[in-house]
């Protein structure tokens, strides 16, 4: 299964991370060779910056980026190694180590329009985040509006950090070649944050594929007829509390477990809008496999691809979900990360939908809403 | 004596700036949970996450060694955050038979850790004149 690049290590930064490894042997020599009176704060940012050189200089090795980036990774390790001697020396990292930090935080920023974040680059980001906390930290007493401002200047940095990597993570997965339409998948393609994918080979569907993905189209919107009234699905078991939205997702626990996978008449899920008229709309269902990890039946081949969603945060205040794990990775606090869901795949049984077995795109779907409603 | 309060001072030190990091991280997952909660309608959890930042970022400016409150109220985001967490973890090991990625272990259970370890480590002193006026003088600071 592919998932988002952001939440995995990339290949190409491997040998930044075996880089990494060094920094614990070299603080232990430092501290034998005489650094001992430093106070621990000022051993966490030695520590900080020489781990940030390390990865710089490990970024060398692997790096596709050409000659004037390459030149950029190894001016940064020289200044942040330079500045850490600067700091075990007992004098202050200064403007220097504010100029360096803030550089290469920004200029992370700038990479995430070309490319996508991943772990390594962004435990570095923080730990550079966190060294600039320990360098602007007043050592003499400030004014309370000049500890206000270098806190809030932290807190943009995280902040911006946080908004590019996301961008930078989306974008990625919609420029790719063979892009992803949603949950829509070609092979090749990146996904976005929060699904995976199988690999799944570049060709055509097989006519014997064609005609099971058709068969069993045909069946599930023969079967789910009913369910137009969200009523007949309420006393079915789905939960439509709350209706709303142009993709409310009704769970029915009890088919969860029930033994039957893919079955037309017992979706897991149904997917519902409300037209702008206010009626609720069923636009299709979403069938889902019993355990996390067991693939689901391709009857269709390429036309049928299930997928699964990871790193989901789950409210716990009330259940549902609650958003997707952020690039820095936290949920919202009162959430439950679950890294890996049940495959699952959806089924559109709205008539003319683009894609049956893939994603309804949203300006279709309003489309498609527009004229329920004027029809009613 | 001086030698202890020394080292509590250090300590406090590197508490501060990691609360600092942590503060600014749960901005960022307020904002974010805003966002998620327009999408999935769940905003209970964005003001969880706004009560979450200004606790640790107000408890922050005023950790003191003698000052009981402030790390109080750290220790219920810290402990309720590991917890969370904890909890997250075992249902994806049973569940997803799969570990959260780096970011997550980083700052959603050693950051907590390193903090609560840290507040651990100080010791309460009692509070003189002379380290009252230079405390609030760095608190201010701070």
């Amino acid at each position: 299964m592919i998932g988002s690049p952001m939440y995995q290590l990339s290949p190409e930064h491997l040998a930044g991370l075996v880089a990494l490894t060094v920094v614990p042997f070299a603080l232990w020599l430092l501290g034998r060779r005489g650094g001992r009176g430093l106070p621990p704060v000022q051993w966490v940012l030695v520590g900080l910056l020489l781990g940030s050189a390390a990865v710089h200089a490990g970024l060398l090795v692997g790096n596709d980026h050409g000659p004037a980036v390459g030149l950029l990774f190894a001016a940064d390790a020289a200044f942040l190694v330079a500045i850490a001697r600067r700091v075990l020396r007992g004098s202050p990292a200064g403007r220097l180590g504010v100029a360096v930090l803030v550089g290469s935080i920004v200029a992370y920023w700038g990479a995430m329009v070309n490319e996508p974040p991943d772990q390594l680059g962004l435990v570095t980001k923080l730990g550079e985040i966190l060294a600039l906390a320990i360098v602007i930290r007043p050592t003499v007493p400030l004014r309370r509006l000049g500890g206000f401002a270098r806190g809030l200047a932290l807190c943009l940095l995280v902040v911006g950090t946080t908004a590019t990597s996301w961008f930078g993570a989306f974008k990625v997965s919609a420029a790719e070649p063979g892009a992803i339409a949603g949950h829509h998948v070609q092979a090749g393609s990146v996904p976005p944050p929060g699904t995976i994918f199988p690999e799944v080979p570049s060709r055509d569907p097989f006519p014997a594929e064609r005609a099971a993905a058709a068969t069993f189209l045909g069946a599930t919107k023969l079967a789910l007829a009913r369910y137009a009234d969200p009523a007949v699905a309420a006393a079915a078991g789905y939960q439509l509390t709350g209706l709303h939205g142009i993709d409310f997702h009704a769970s029915n626990p009890a088919y969860e477990h029930d033994g039957r996978t893919f079955d037309p008449a017992h979706p897991e899920q149904l997917v519902y809008a409300v037209a702008a008229n206010g009626r609720p709309v069923l636009l299709g269902a979403v069938f889902q496999m019993q355990e996390i990890g067991q693939r689901g039946p391709a009857i269709g081949g390429p036309l049928t691809v299930w997928h699964a969603h990871e790193n989901v945060c789950i409210s716990l205040t009330p259940p549902g979900l609650s958003g997707l794990m952020s690039p820095l990775g936290t949920c919202p606090v009162g959430s439950i990360l679950l890294p890996r869901t049940a495959d699952m795949i959806h089924v559109w049984l709205v008539p003319g939908a683009p894609d049956p077995f893939g994603d309804l795109d949203e300006a279709w779907k309003r489309t498609y809403l527009e004229a329920v409603a004027a029809r009613r | 004596m001086g030698t202890e309060s020394r080292r509590t001072d250090d300590l406090l030190d590197v508490a501060r700036v990691l609360l600092l990091l942590q503060g600014c991280i749960l901005v960022a997952t307020t904002i974010e949970s805003v966002a998620w909660g327009a999408v999935f309608g769940a905003s209970g959890t964005a003001l969880l996450s706004a009560a979450s930042a200004v606790t640790i970022l107000v408890a922050r400016i005023r950790l003191r060694p003698d000052r009981g409150w402030p790390r109080r109220l750290i220790f219920v985001v810290e402990y309720v955050t590991v917890s969370v967490f904890v909890i997250g973890i075992v249902l994806s090991l049973v569940l997803a038979h799969a570990l959260p990625p780096l970011l997550a272990l980083i700052t959603q259970l050693l950051l907590p850790i390193a903090v609560i370890t840290l507040l651990r480590r100080t010791r309460r002193a009692p509070r003189t004149p002379l380290a009252s006026s230079h405390v609030t003088a760095l608190e201010v600071a701070s």
